[in-house]
Parts: C-alpha cells; structure tokens; sequence
C-alpha cells in the first residue's frame, strides 16, 4: 500500500462523523479508510443507512452543511486537506476539483436556469472567461456528454430534459472544470435500466479520458461489478471488505459481501435469491462486538459478539474485517457468481 | 434519411424555449376574472404612466365660476369646490397614487427580500435575531406609524408611505423567509454548493428565482393594501400635499361637499376601490396560476 500512496488521487485515512439527534450522538460513519487512484473508479457499496452518503459529504468536506462534524481522521486530495480548508477555500476546491453528480438528476438542475447557463456557471466560477466563451465551453461539454444539438438545447429550461438527460448534463457540470475527482451518489439509481446502462458507459468512458478517480456511491452490486475497478462494502458506518472487483465478487471473504451477493438476482441463474435475515442496527444502537454478528450465519457466540475485528488489508489493498474469513471463503463453494 | 432524422429530432421542440413569464402568462389567460383584473391593471398603469399627456385641461386650474359643476360635456366628472376638473385631476392622482403604494411596496422588499433571504438561508442565529426584530416590527400598527412620522416630519406623502413601507416589511420578510428554507434544501441548491458557488450567489440567484413567484403574488396584494393606506393617509390631510392630488385627497374634497355635489365621491371612491380589488383578485389569479391551481373564491 505504502509505495503506492504519492499517486492516490484521493487519500481517505481513519474517518469518522458524528451527528446529535434528539441529544444522543450517532456516529454514521465509524473510521473509514479508502483510496482511489487517477483514472480508477472505486464502488462504495452498502445498504441504505449504512453510511455512505455520509461518507461522501465528508469527503468533499461539506460535512458541517448537513449538521454533522467529522470527528476524526483525514481526507487528502492530491496533498490538499480538504478537511483543514477554510468554507472560502473549500469552495474554491469544489466545482474545480471535486465535481458531484446527484441520485435525482431532475432536481439536481435549477428549474429556473436554462441548462447552458447552469454549465456556464461552474465554468465562470472556476475560470476567468468571457459569458460568451463560457457558454461556447457550456455547449462543448453537453457536446461531450453527448446531447443531440447542444447548441439548441443549451438554451432549454431542465423540464425539458428527461432524467437520463439531466444526468448527463450533471455530468457535464462536474467534470466541465476536469476535476481530479468526481463524486457520484448513486447516480442512476432513479433512471431505467436501459437508460442506467447508457449513463454509465458514458460516465466511465469520460472518466478514463480525462483521467478522472471516481467515487462511486451505489447500493447496487450489479451497476458496481460492470464499472468499478475496485470495490468496498460498507456495512454501519464501517468498511467491511475491500478488494479489486473480481476478488470480492468471486472470492468474497467477509459473510456480509457473501450475503450481499447471495441476494442479487443473476441473468441466467435460477437459483433462489437468500436475503439477509434480520435489518441494519439504527447507528444509535449498535450491537457489541463485530456489528454484523446478529445477522450472521457464521457468529460464534462469546467471539463475535464480543470482539470487534480490525480491517485486515494485504499490500493490494484488499482485506475484509472478520474474525473467521476463512469459513466464509467456504461457504461460498457451490454459488456461481458469474 | 438525413431529412427523416432530424424531423425526429425536432419533434419535441415545441416546449422547449418557453419561458417560465410567458407560461403563467397563458395560465393567467385561462382564468376570466384574473385575466380582467390583469387587463385593468395594465390599464391603470397605462394611465399613470402616460395619461396626464392627452389631457389639457390642467388639474390644478381653480375655476371659481365653476365651482362644484355637475359632469357635463365640459367637465366630464364635474368640478371640485375650487372648480378644479374633477376628471384631470383623477387622472393625475392616478400617478401619485401608484406611485406612492409603489414606493410602500419597494421600501418592503428592500428591507423584507434580502433579511428573510439571509434569516432562511443560514438559519441558526442569525434567523432568530431577526425573526424576534421582525415580530417586534409587526406588532407596530402601520397607520399610527406613519401618523406619527408625519407628526415629526410633516406631512407628505413620501416620508408617510416610507413608513407605512417599513411597517409592510415583515410579511415579505416571513414569505421570503419561509420560502427559502423550503428551496434551500432542495438538490439543485446543495448541487450549487458542490460547483463551489458562494453563499450571495446561492441566496440571489438560485434561490430567489426560485421563491419570487409567490413573492410576485405578495407585491400584487401589497400594492392594494398601500393604497387603500395611501388613501387613509391623504383622507385624513397627512399625504400628499395640496394642491397637488391623490385619490385618497379627493375622497376627502368629496366628503367635504358631500351635500352640495354628491357626485364627486364616485370616481375617485371607484377608482379606488376597483382597483384595490383587480390588484388582489391578480394576487390570487398568479398564485392560482403558479400553484397550477384555480384562484379560490
């Protein structure tokens, strides 16, 4: 891990955030650590509520925008700590250097803006440019993201566009300044999956031209197994495996990936989907122990439930957090992942 | 085949371009009553702007022979108790009359708009401060108010409307107030966040489009209530200043001679009140025209 980390565009260490609901802290997400390199796109994988949205905020330091405080760790991008930045300077990094795109694209666009103009904004905040020539930029962009006639449909109002659309013109807007990376919060989980694939394609073809690392927030195994490079599995508030995408799709050593996959449906397999049994703990009241134990198939009472086990990572950056990952290793025998 | 395509392509292009001022237009259009309240604005607009031009005869020309005149070919709404043309002068007082609810409405939204930005926006302190400064402010009664800076001032009509402006200034405040911390979550204003736009940037652009249809039906409401102000006002001999003047100022005439010329009271008692009632039923016809909904009444 060491040798590779000067080239990590996106150095996440010991991450942790806090929340005060109703007087009780909460703490959604608990010592996350993660990396992702130019060009790369790293799948943070979890259900609901499990923290990575959260995550996410803390990442581009917009944390305190939502009522909570990062209570630890560290987030460096390319040696800026973002963290450390002043609300002035974070914002000057946002836009510029991190571009986000939304789960619901149609919202994510100001309805009262025409679309060029919303381009045209991130442009002009981050470079010195003429209206004029950062609406031509504007135009260019939506050209890339592939927008039939985007110097007509610069001038339409977001009603006009369909949801596949506006997410295009999202991204646009995120990597219109070519950030180093692009944040994108489950960016097709509200489109059809004829027009989920097509965004993806496109997202992940820009991406490797312009060398963009891509966080790439998603509870959906199957969109993270066709695009990301590496994933990492959350489960309350901690990542609980991390690999390349074929080790953890194929050789899942943490019960909870295990289950993951066990419950997505496969083209072709007519095997029974097996749910999880059992719901994410609420972050007010996790269980002692290894935080998956009451859920888990392989819990050794006395063991797992009394002993939270570290995250165990190799040289590559691959590892689970578990206190017996070999007998999930065997568990697997038989279950065609393909 | 390149024909065929782009025929395609072009189809949905109707929609597009249509702005969102000319979509509540064609929604206003739809509702009668509205769209005449609309038609009688224009028109009493029209007149303040550009009315005073055709008329010769000028509304300030004592014609003592004349005095208290019944509407005649000559004088079409009769004269005044200084023989004054009743219909010049009404077309006059149109002007000082908008004006002087126009000046009420602008003082509002200059101090109301920006305050109930920044109170919606940050929250927090900041909006406690002013929301408690803003419910003191409310609890002042607009006409005793502006009666007593004319006390100290003297009278005329723009300090007394300045104040009744000061005093309208909450109910923007809380409209824009509420609006913005509605807008203000939504993903299009945290999507301007993340591009790394500045906090005024965000209040005046992104979310004040957003919010300035149901402030546009506010000004409608307002500009009927300040000139039923301005009315009270200039009634009671503390707005405009004679001889210039205003609808409320001629009620006052009009009162006065209530049994030598009864007719007086009508026009400016009509105009008055017509248009006090299309400025609001306009209110209502926008707001029925943003919330897709048909003005209730």
């Amino acid at each position: 891990m060491t040798p590779r980390l000067d080239r990590n565009t996106l150095t996440v260490k010991d991450l942790s955030v806090e929340f005060t609901a109703d007087g009780t802290i909460i703490r959604p997400v608990d010592g996350v650590s993660l990396s992702i390199r130019a060009g790369e796109m790293l799948g943070l994988v979890g259900e609901s509520g499990s923290g990575k949205s959260v995550t996410s905020l803390a990442v581009t330091g917009l944390t305190d925008y939502t009522g909570g405080r990062v209570v630890g760790g560290s987030v460096h991008l390319e040696g800026t700590d973002i963290l450390s930045l002043a609300s002035r300077q974070r914002s000057d990094v946002l836009g510029r250097d991190i571009g986000m795109i939304f789960q619901q694209p149609m919202r994510s666009l100001n309805p009262t803006m025409r679309i060029g103009n919303q381009v045209a904004e991130v442009i002009r905040r981050h470079r010195r440019l003429s209206k004029r020539e950062a609406w031509n930029q504007a135009v260019e962009m939506l050209d890339r993201v592939r927008i039939p006639e985007p110097h007509k449909r610069a001038h339409d109002y977001p009603f006009s566009f369909s949801g596949g659309m506006a997410q295009r013109v999202m991204i646009a807007m995120a990597l219109a300044c070519q950030p180093k990376l692009m944040i994108a919060d489950e960016p097709t989980t509200a489109l059809d999956a004829t027009v989920q694939a097509r965004v993806m394609d496109l997202l992940r073809e820009l991406q490797q031209d312009l060398d963009v690392a891509v966080l790439l927030i998603t509870h959906d195994l199957g969109v993270a197994s066709s695009y990301c490079d590496r994933i990492a599995v959350m489960y309350c508030g901690q990542i609980v495996e991390q690999g390349s995408t074929a080790d953890v799709l194929m050789r899942p050593t943490h019960p909870y990936t295990r289950g993951l996959l066990d419950a997505t449906p496969i083209r072709g397999s007519r095997e029974r989907l097996l749910p999880i049994v059992g719901n994410v703990p609420p972050a007010a009241d996790l269980p002692s122990g290894c935080r998956f134990h009451p859920r888990c198939q392989l819990s050794v009472p006395g063991l797992c439930d009394r002993m939270l086990p570290e995250l165990r990572l190799d040289e590559t950056g691959c590892g689970d957090r578990c206190l017996h990952p070999e007998s999930a290793t065997t568990l697997v025998s038989g279950v065609s992942t393909g | 085949m390149l024909q065929r395509k782009d025929a395609v392509v072009s189809a949905p292009r109707k929609v597009r371009g249509e702005s969102l001022a000319s979509k509540m237009f064609s929604d206003l259009r739809s509702d009668t009553l509205s769209f005449v309240a609309f038609v009688f604005v224009s028109a009493v607009i029209l007149i303040a702007v550009f009315g005073p031009l055709p008329v010769s005869t000028d509304p300030n020309q004592l014609n003592l022979r004349h005095a208290l005149a019944r509407p005649s070919s000559e004088f079409w709404l009769g004269t005044d108790d200084l023989g004054r043309d009743q219909f010049s002068r009404l077309i006059s007082a149109t002007r000082v009359t908008l004006l002087a609810a126009a000046e009420a409405v602008a003082v509002s939204l200059v101090i109301g708009l920006p305050l109930g930005l920044v109170a919606g926006y940050f929250g927090g302190k900041i909006d406690s401060v002013l929301s408690r400064l803003n419910d003191a402010l409310m609890s002042v009664p607009a006409l005793i108010l502006a009666i007593a800076v004319v006390a100290v001032v003297g009278p005329g009509l723009t300090t007394s409307m300045f104040a009744i402006g000061v005093v309208f200034s909450p109910s923007i405040f809380r409209l824009v107030r509420g609006s913005t911390m509605a807008v203000r979550s939504e993903t299009y204003v945290e999507a301007a966040v993340a591009i790394g736009a500045r906090s005024p940037r965000i209040m005046f652009v992104h979310v004040l489009r957003n919010i300035f249809p149901p402030v546009l039906v506010q000004i409608s409401l307002l500009i009927g209530i300040a000139m039923i102000a301005e009315a009270n006002l200039s009634f009671l001999g503390l707005g405009v200043v004679p001889p210039e003047a205003s609808w409320g100022s001629m009620l006052r005439t009009a009162f006065d001679t209530f049994y030598a010329a009864p007719f007086l009271m009508f026009a400016p008692g009509l105009a008055i009140g017509l248009t006090v009632l299309a400025f609001s039923q306009l209110g209502d016809g926008l707001g029925g025209a943003l919330t897709g909904k048909k003005a209730s009444r």
